[in-house]
Order: C-alpha cells, then structure tokens, then sequence
C-alpha cells in the first residue's frame, strides 16, 4: 500500500493522456495538471465517453459507389488514463466489456481502447444521496473491480494509493509506502462508506419478480404516465452501451460512425414500414427498466446491469426512480 | 483484428422486379474477392447486412440457397432510404455486404421428418432458400414429404413464380399457392393462407413446420397448426425487428433476452413462449 498526494500520484503517470473530472460540469477531459482535476463527491456524468465515445467513425470511404475505398480510422493504442472513476463507473465499464467482446463477435474499437486504459478509480467514503452500488452482490462504495489503482481518500490531500493490477502496480512502484497509521485512517474511510451506503434496494432475485411483471398494466402505469422520454437517464447512465449507425458526408469525404442511442426514443425501434413494437412510452421505459433489471442478468449470467451509481435517479426530470422499480416489484412478487 | 463492422464488396450481377406492382425487386450479387466468397458460408434462413454507402445499412433474409453457387439472392420491398437507393442500383454497381449472420432453420434437425413450408406475401425469402436447399439431389432423401403453402393477395404478387413453376414437377412435394380474390387465369386455390393450410392439412406426425409471413397470417395459422397436431416446439419462425450492427451489440433488437441478431432470426414457438416480449 502507498500513499501519495495528487500531484505525485499525477506525476507517477506521466506521459500519458489523463482524463479526469474538470470544470463546473464535471465532465471527463483532458487534464494537463493536477490542479485541474476536481474530486467531487458525485459526477454527474460517467467516464464512459473515455470508452465508448458518444461518437465514434466506424471508417471513412472516398466514394460512396466504391466500397474497396474503405479505411478504418486508426486507433490510439497508446495507454492512458481515466482519472476520479468511482467503483460504480469502473464496474459498468466490465459489463460494457461484457457486451462487446460476448459471442462470435469482438469489437475492438472498444477492446483496443479498454486495454489501453489505466483506471483510477477513488472509493466513496461519503456516497452520494441517490446512491446504491451496495444493493448489488459484490460491489460496495470501495470495491475494487475493474480498476487498476484504487484511492481511498484520506483527507484533503492525500490518498491511499493500492495498485490492483500489475499495471497499476508499476505505475506507483515509486510511492513511498503509507504508514500503518494511514492504513488505519483508509480502513475508517471505507468503514465510513460501507456504513452509509444505501442496501435496501432488492437485486437478488429481481430479474424473475420483474419477468413477473413485464404485462402487468398496473405495475407499469404509474411510471410510463410521467415519462417524457427525453432519454437523459440513458445518456447519464454509465453502463447504458447502445447506439445507433449512421452515414454522413464531410466536405470531399464520407464516414459511417455509431453514436450513442436511447431505448427512450420512439425512433429506436420504428421500422421502415411503420410498424413499432414500442409504440409507446410505455414500452420504452419497461425496455430500460428489464434491461437494466432482468434481461442482462438472464443473458450474461450473475449481473445486473445498472451499478447503483443513482445519475438516473438524480436526473429524472418527472422523478422516476429505479430504486422504487425494483423494490415496488419485489413487493408486488411476494 | 478483424472488424465486424465493416462490409466486404459485392458487384451486381443482375436485379429485376419481382413483383408485378414494381415494389419488389431481386437483387443477384457477386462477392468481389475470391478468398472471401470461401467464407461466406451460410445456411437457409440466415441474413446479411446490406450497405448502400453514403445511404446506410439494412438486414435482409438471404434468398438464394448455398446449393445454387456463388450468387446471392436478396429480394427487396421499396420501403425506406435505403431500399430506395437499392432498388436505383444497376448491373455492374457495386455496394458492400455484412454476413451471413444469424441462426439458420434447424435444417438437420429436420432430417427422417415430413415439413411443412407456410409462407405469405414478401416473407418467402428465406422459405424459398430453404425449399431449394431441401430438394438439393445430394439432400433431399434425407427428408420426407415436404408441403409448401404459400399464399399472396394476388398471382402477380408471388414471389419466385418462374420457381414455383419449376417446383411443380417435384417428387414428394405438395405445393399449394393460393390468392386472396379470384383472378382471371388463376388455376390455384383462392383464400386465405390459415384456411388453406387446413383445408390442406399435412400431418403433423414426424413433421416439423416452418411459417413466415406478415403478422396476422402468423396469428391465425398458428392455431391452425396446433389443431392439425404440430406441438410448440416443432413450429419454426423467423422473426424480423429494426437492427443496426446485426452482431448483438447495438442493443436494438432484443425480444425479452435474446436478440434477433444473433440468437435468431429463427425461433421456435416454444422459445418465444418463454420470452417477455414487444413484437
């Protein structure tokens, strides 16, 4: 275990890109120091455009008519650096990974910048209101999966820096080693956040109670009536992977690139003919909800895909709110 | 790394109505590169993306059969920007291709049985890949009676007539086209497709059965097969929804837990029975 202050811990990583919180609206960017890094408490958006950006060019052609004129774009494999995930963030970055390499089918835009990765990951000795990673089986506010190192803030300067893949650990090799004394302080750091984060959320069987669910008109009635489906949950949502294909022309040239989508909107799923399958609201937001509750689960086995992060609940302009879903669900399955 | 996401070159070979309304036509496409085309290897019942660049991407069923060669058989309803630019192609133009993707109709889990073919209107793509790949010389004593029951509201909207004709001097086959509404000429049956499946009525014993068709037919034939015998678990479907990548990432076409694109298109009732799902 180590122990360091921002600035060394920034230092230990140079010559890489860092994307860390910054500004008023916490979005990850680019940073060239330390001092540029905020560390709030919550980020109200998630790092996952450092993954999975919200646009991304497929390939590039000259001429539309010749499709030998293909190019794909050339990524940077070069390593870099998420700075200031919470363990919520890095856990739906696993299961982004999930989705993208299952199957017959590996997508390496994301693999090759995956890999490239250095995740920083801070654990949450004071989570946020809305939060509930804690609910999950195996995730909490200091759980360390899918990181590469893992701060625990000790004050308002330093952390307690551990690093969880061989990566990570060369990373900081040269930290001194923290006393046993800051060890003590990170351990009542993290009995602070474990104490405090919200339990109470029922996940465990909730794919089969919300299976149960899925054509229960009065289950659904209360939620569907208030959504706008201005889809802000799916773009504020850490783990929400989907996305839409699309061409465009550029001056002389021409891309096909994907761009994030949402099950919200209507368009999502309208055929060419005008059939819908979701034609409503109604659809949509039960879409969401057994995605993020039952589907995933059933698909790729012991996970859920929603980490608790509670960026949905905070957004929701009407005040939908998953955590009242499930447990509503789990009541109505007993 | 090999990318998913991006199309191979196919040349157009030929393309022609198919449909006597002008909304459908039949595209023959050649892939360009010879060491390609060795790995397009597809079943009856898979699909492609097809790619019109600067325009976009859209699935369809492959209608040709591997056994008829190189060529593959798309037939394509006018509907949206992309059909549109694809129904402008002509011979010589080339676009690109995606594929084969999907699942396939459990074409060896049909040997030793009888299978009943019940098509209407544009959804005989994949049908009429799996009927030539069915009566294939090297294949088709593996099987046992075959019916085909294939219905459109009009003789000039079937597809595939110069096949249908072709198919009437086949062993072992009942083939039964039926339209909506007398027409002058027609020597079929006339009706709907449900009603004529019953009058028809195959047996359900040792026989699995196969229905594409719009919505409506398939709701109103299925209890038709169900009281000719056949259980949920020997009645296969394929199933269409709007799709992206067509590789199970994009999250678009999911059905309950699955998605077509990738544990389908093919599903048997007793699989769908299982799902909660918007169709």
């Amino acid at each position: 275990m180590k122990v360091a202050t921002k600035k060394e811990l920034f230092d230990c990583l140079s010559g890489m890109k860092v994307f860390a919180p910054v500004g008023k609206n916490l979005r990850f960017a680019e940073v060239s120091s330390a001092d540029e890094i905020a560390s709030p408490e919550s980020i109200p958006l998630s790092p996952k455009e450092a993954f999975v950006p919200q646009d991304e060019t497929l390939f590039f052609y000259d001429n539309p008519e010749d499709p030998t004129s293909i190019v794909e774009p050339e990524i940077d494999e070069k390593p870099f650096v998420v700075w200031g995930m919470h363990p919520c963030d890095a856990k739906a970055m696993e299961l982004i990974g999930k989705v993208y390499t299952e199957g017959s089918y590996t997508d390496g835009y994301f693999v090759r910048r995956y890999n490239a990765s250095v995740k920083v990951v801070i654990g949450c000795p004071v989570p946020h209101p809305g939060c509930f990673c804690g609910s999950f089986e195996g995730m909490g506010p200091f759980s360390k999966s899918g990181s590469d190192i893992f701060l625990i803030p000790l004050d308002d300067e330093r952390f307690l820096v551990e690093g969880t893949t061989e990566k990570g650990e060369n990373l900081i090799a040269s930290l001194p080693d923290a006393t046993d004394e800051d060890i003590a302080k990170g351990e009542a750091q993290k009995k602070k956040g474990e104490d405090a984060i919200d339990r109470s959320v029922p996940t465990e069987n909730i794919e089969n109670s919300m299976q149960a669910l899925f054509d229960s008109e009065e289950f659904w009635e209360d939620i569907y009536h208030r959504c706008m489906g201005c889809g802000m949950c799916t773009y504020v949502c850490p783990s929400c992977y989907c996305f839409d294909i699309q061409d465009e022309r550029i001056g002389n040239k021409y891309r096909r690139y994907r761009v994030w989508d949402s099950c919200q909107f209507g368009l999502f799923t309208l055929e060419a003919s005008g059939h819908n399958p979701r034609p409503t609201q109604k659809e949509r937001i039960r879409q969401r909800m057994m995605h993020k509750l039952s589907f995933f689960k059933l698909r790729y086995g012991d996970e859920h895909l929603c980490v608790g992060c509670g960026r949905c609940v905070a957004i929701c302009p009407v005040g939908i709110d998953i955590r009242d879903v499930a447990k509503r669900a789990e009541a109505l399955a007993k | 790394m090999d990318n998913p996401y991006k199309p191979i070159p196919v040349e157009l070979v030929d393309t022609y109505f198919e449909t006597n309304d002008r909304q459908l036509k039949s595209f023959k496409f050649r892939i360009l590169d010879e060491d390609v085309k060795k790995l397009f290897d597809y079943k009856p019942g898979q699909f492609a993306q097809l790619s019109v660049l600067g325009k976009g991407e859209a699935p369809f069923g492959i209608a040709s059969s591997p056994t008829e060669g190189d060529e593959l058989l798309f037939t394509i309803n006018r509907i949206g920007s992309v059909t549109q630019a694809l129904h402008e192609l002509e011979a010589g133009d080339k676009i690109g291709i995606r594929g084969p993707l999907g699942n396939w109709y459990p074409v060896d889990k049909f040997e030793g049985s009888d299978i009943v073919i019940v098509g209407g209107g544009y959804a005989f793509t994949t049908l009429r890949s799996l009927y030539i790949y069915l009566r294939d010389p090297s294949r088709r004593s593996k099987f046992g009676k075959i019916t085909i029951v294939y219905g459109a509201r009009e003789p000039g909207l079937l597809l595939y007539r110069d096949d249908l004709e072709e198919w009437k001097n086949d062993e072992n086959l009942e083939l039964v086209l039926t339209i909506d509404n007398p027409a002058e000429g027609w020597t079929g049956k006339v009706g709907f497709v449900p009603p004529v499946l019953k009058e028809t009525a195959p047996s359900s014993e040792n026989a699995y059965a196969v229905v594409c068709g719009p919505p409506v037919m398939i709701k109103f034939t299925l209890p038709v097969l169900h009281e000719l015998g056949f259980s949920k678990d020997k009645i296969y479907t394929s199933l269409e929804m709007r799709m992206k990548c067509g590789i199970g990432k994009c999250g678009r076409c999911n059905i309950g837990h699955k998605y077509i694109c990738v544990d389908g298109p093919v599903f048997s009732m007793a699989e769908l029975d299982e799902l909660t799902a918007d169709l």
